[in-house]
């Protein structure tokens, strides 16, 4: 059974064509077995300086495809490096190594009027967050120090540190109000101060007031004095 | 199983010159008959064929007898032969002068004129067709050889080489009417080209 490529090959032959050419060419004395042709190629091969390349070894596209992978990384590697880009796996190790966005410059262009919220009162009110008690007791300290500087030897008697579970709130009034006596007595009319009010803020007596508002008295008097000389 | 130029170029690739000078005397025929085929000069052909051995030298570790080596030969032949013409620019005819001595036969004299005349017309016909055109008319019907050698030979497919085959005849014979008015009108109609 003839194939496709034969049907085209019979179309395709001449015979009067190829007697023709076997004619022209037959007898062509060029056409002649030279006998010493191929020492003069052998001789033309071994005077040249070309050598046989290498065959390939088995491994050889094994090697390109490492090579060219290779390549690959280092172009990433590079294009990473130089455009400053985050590397994966320095995103998980290091945050720090993850560039922070430049700080952006946003203009507000909503009118002033626009921007005051409605008030509410439904809404809870948030109290200013006050500074801490210890600090704001050493503040004010400091300043009453300062507006009533008072020498180390006219300075009151430390206040007893009493606690509410071994005596009474009323045994440590009657001690606050016995040291503002004795402060009075001695001429230091600040420290008797302190000392009544103290007894006075623990159990609100009378007599505590009185010589709170005595001694009071007593300084503005005095006051008044030194600038009336 | 391994043909003997198999096992000639297995060895020439492992160094062996012999073999490889065995594959040389195999083949170079073939090749210097192709490169004078198309070249239409001994010299430059027998060059062409050294240059086409030379080449299979350097690159004897790609070379492959699968079927043969002869279609790579033939391809780098037809190669060097193109670039040669081109280098040379127009092709060289072969003179009347250059020809073979008429052999003794039986015709008449008138006959043999008539021969002679239709040789020289089909030569400088050859000699006007392309590079391609001649490897194709020449290896299919001087040679009579296969489209699939013709076709890796010229680096082509089946329809191409068929394609090529079937242009290159149509043009030879167009050449040939043109070169036969030329001369003076013999009656080539009777033996002449289909």
């Amino acid at each position: 059974m003839k194939t496709r490529t034969d049907r085209y090959e019979t179309e395709l032959r001449d015979p009067a064509l190829t007697a023709l050419l076997r004619e022209t060419f037959a007898d062509d004395p060029a056409l002649a077995e030279s006998p010493g042709r191929s020492e003069r190629i052998m001789r033309r091969i071994l005077a040249s300086d070309k050598r046989p390349a290498r065959s390939r070894a088995f491994w050889a596209p094994f090697g390109w495809a490492a090579g060219a992978v290779g390549l690959a990384a280092l172009a990433i590697a590079f294009a990473l490096g130089f455009l400053h880009l985050p590397q994966g796996g320095q995103i998980a190790r290091d945050p720090k190594v993850v560039p922070q966005p430049a700080p952006q410059v946003v203009v507000d262009n909503t009118p002033v009027n626009e921007k005051i919220e409605p008030i509410n009162d439904n809404e809870p009110v948030v109290t200013p967050t006050t500074p801490d008690r210890p600090q704001r007791i050493a503040t004010e300290k400091r300043r009453t120090t300062r507006l009533h500087p008072v020498s180390p030897e006219k300075r009151a008697p430390e206040r007893p540190v009493v606690t509410a579970a071994a005596e009474g709130s009323e045994h440590v009034a009657a001690t606050l109000y016995s040291a503002g006596v004795a402060a009075q007595s001695t001429g230091d009319n600040e420290s008797a101060l302190e000392a009544y009010q103290a007894s006075y803020d623990t159990v609100p007596t009378p007599e505590a007031l009185l010589a709170s508002a005595r001694i009071l008295e007593s300084m503005g008097e005095e006051t008044l004095s030194l600038e009336g000389s | 199983m391994e043909s003997e130029e198999g096992r000639l170029l297995a060895r020439a690739q492992r160094g062996d010159l012999i073999a490889f000078e065995s594959l040389v005397k195999m083949h170079q025929q073939r090749v210097y008959a192709h490169c004078y085929h198309l070249v239409s000069n001994s010299a430059e052909a027998e060059d062409l064929t050294s240059e086409t051995f030379l080449r299979a030298y350097e690159h004897l570790g790609s070379l492959r007898a699968d079927p043969s080596i002869i279609h790579w030969l033939l391809r780098v032949a037809n190669n060097l032969c193109i670039s040669a013409l081109r280098k040379r620019g127009t092709r060289q005819t072969v003179e009347l002068d250059e020809m073979r001595e008429l052999p003794s036969s039986s015709a008449t004299p008138e006959e043999e004129l008539v021969k002679h005349l239709q040789q020289d017309v089909l030569r400088r016909s050859l000699d006007k067709l392309s590079p391609k055109e001649r490897t194709a008319v020449l290896m299919f019907y001087l040679e009579e050889r296969p489209l699939e050698d013709i076709a890796r030979v010229l680096g082509c497919g089946l329809a191409g080489a068929k394609s090529r085959v079937h242009r290159a005849r149509h043009h030879l014979k167009t050449l040939m009417e043109q070169e036969m008015g030329e001369e003076d009108p013999l009656p080539v109609g009777e033996e002449g080209v289909a």
